[in-house]
């Protein structure tokens, strides 16, 4: 669909599909489950989501019942979507901790399973390296991190969706990038004051 | 760490002067490609919404919808304080409000409703002696007087012959033309149960 980037061609591309799935096209809103899915997926289940692919289909079905009122460009729209993501994941994670419920592991059930052994593959690789990377970070620290490279929003686009200052995830990330530097085991670079203790 | 650096590095990028992130941009780089990697499948409801053409959900009949809400709301609330009015107004009438309330309703309503001799807003007037020259008697009160009649009573509510309440349209005939009005003739109630209506 090419709508991502948020000017010139892109923008129209945007723009056309949006009124197309606003006045219900099966084609646009296809497009835009096609487009967006694998960002609000790999987020959600980034962060830690028990049922990521359920909850994406929620968020799209959620969108699609409010789209008509929705007004703005590509990249209000990427902020719209994820803080509906960001709302179902928060009530997912607050109501599973208030049932306190440890659900057995089962590999049958485990969504991240998948047909072909390449893409199989793939999956155990981002387990183990790299969607493990940022377990050890704090949940603030992981929301924006994840946003800024799955979901690939701005820092006031993240802002937004957080409810907080900018300057607030501005410090978040910088937190989290030393955090990171530190757990890979990288010396400390020499020209900036270390923020951990902040 | 710059905020450049900061930038490229979540790019999945290596800033040329800091081979030492090198490590940290491959991380990032191969985190966001695995999590963007995989596609999830829709739920039944959703592939329905998908393969439908039917328009989405107006949110705009929604907002047109919600006035129409308020209208039901603010008529039930009127008609539930002309309700709560009407037992206050009924409760009042008869006398059955506790005394504040009663007080304030008997100054609000002074005509509407009559008052009655048990209220503590009117004090029970002392009947005198038909001695007493200086009352006027009302129109209705020059009957013949009868001095065998049994003295009128102090008690308003007095079952007294003759001002049992019962002696309307027969004249007041309580001895000595006085029927303990007072100056009160023009009320709606001359303290001996005649209810204005004592003529002869």
């Amino acid at each position: 669909m090419g709508v991502r980037g948020g000017a010139g061609a892109g923008e129209s591309s945007f723009a056309s599909t949006l009124a197309a799935a606003q006045a219900g096209a099966s084609w646009a809103t296809t497009a835009i489950w096609a487009q967006y899915s694998p960002a609000v997926f790999g987020f959600l289940r980034a962060r830690g989501s028990a049922e990521p692919e359920d909850l994406t289909s929620e968020v799209f079905l959620t969108l699609f019942s409010t789209l008509r009122s929705f007004t703005g460009g590509e990249p209000e729209f990427r902020s719209y979507l994820f803080s509906l993501a960001y709302r179902r994941l928060v009530d997912e994670l607050r109501r599973r901790s208030r049932r306190g419920v440890h659900d057995e592991f089962r590999p049958e059930l485990d969504p991240r399973r998948t047909e072909s052994p390449e893409r199989d593959a793939e999956s155990r690789l981002a387990d183990r390296d790299t969607l493990a990377l940022l377990d050890s970070l704090p949940d603030d620290q992981r929301n924006v991190m994840v946003l800024r490279i799955i979901a690939d929003l701005t820092i006031e686009q993240i802002a937004e969706v957080l409810g907080k200052r900018p300057g607030a995830i501005k410090a978040l990330q910088r937190r989290a990038l030393e955090r990171l530097r530190k757990q890979l085991g990288l010396p400390r670079t020499p020209d900036e004051p270390s923020n951990d203790s902040e | 760490m710059s905020a450049d650096d900061e930038a490229m590095l979540l790019r999945g990028q290596t800033p040329d002067s800091r081979p030492e992130l090198q490590m940290l941009g491959q991380s990032l780089a191969e985190f966001r490609g695995a999590a963007l990697g995989l596609a999830p499948r829709a739920s039944a409801a959703l592939a329905d919404r998908l393969a439908s053409n039917e328009p989405l959900p107006d949110s705009k009949a929604l907002a047109i919808a919600a006035p129409a809400r308020r209208r039901v709301i603010v008529g039930r609330v009127a008609a539930a304080s002309i309700a709560a009015a009407m037992i206050v107004s009924a409760l009042g009438s008869a006398n059955v409000l506790p005394p504040a309330a009663q007080v304030v309703f008997d100054q609000v309503v002074p005509t509407a409703v009559p008052t009655d001799h048990n209220s503590p807003a009117v004090p029970a007037v002392p009947l005198q002696p038909t001695s007493d020259s200086n009352i006027k008697n009302t129109p209705g009160d020059d009957a013949p007087t009868d001095p065998q009649a049994p003295a009128p009573s102090s008690s308003p509510d007095s079952t007294a012959p003759g001002n049992s309440g019962d002696n309307r349209g027969k004249g007041n005939n309580n001895g000595g033309g006085n029927n303990g009005n007072h100056g009160h003739s023009g009320g709606p109630d001359n303290g001996n149960g005649n209810k204005g209506k004592n003529n002869n």
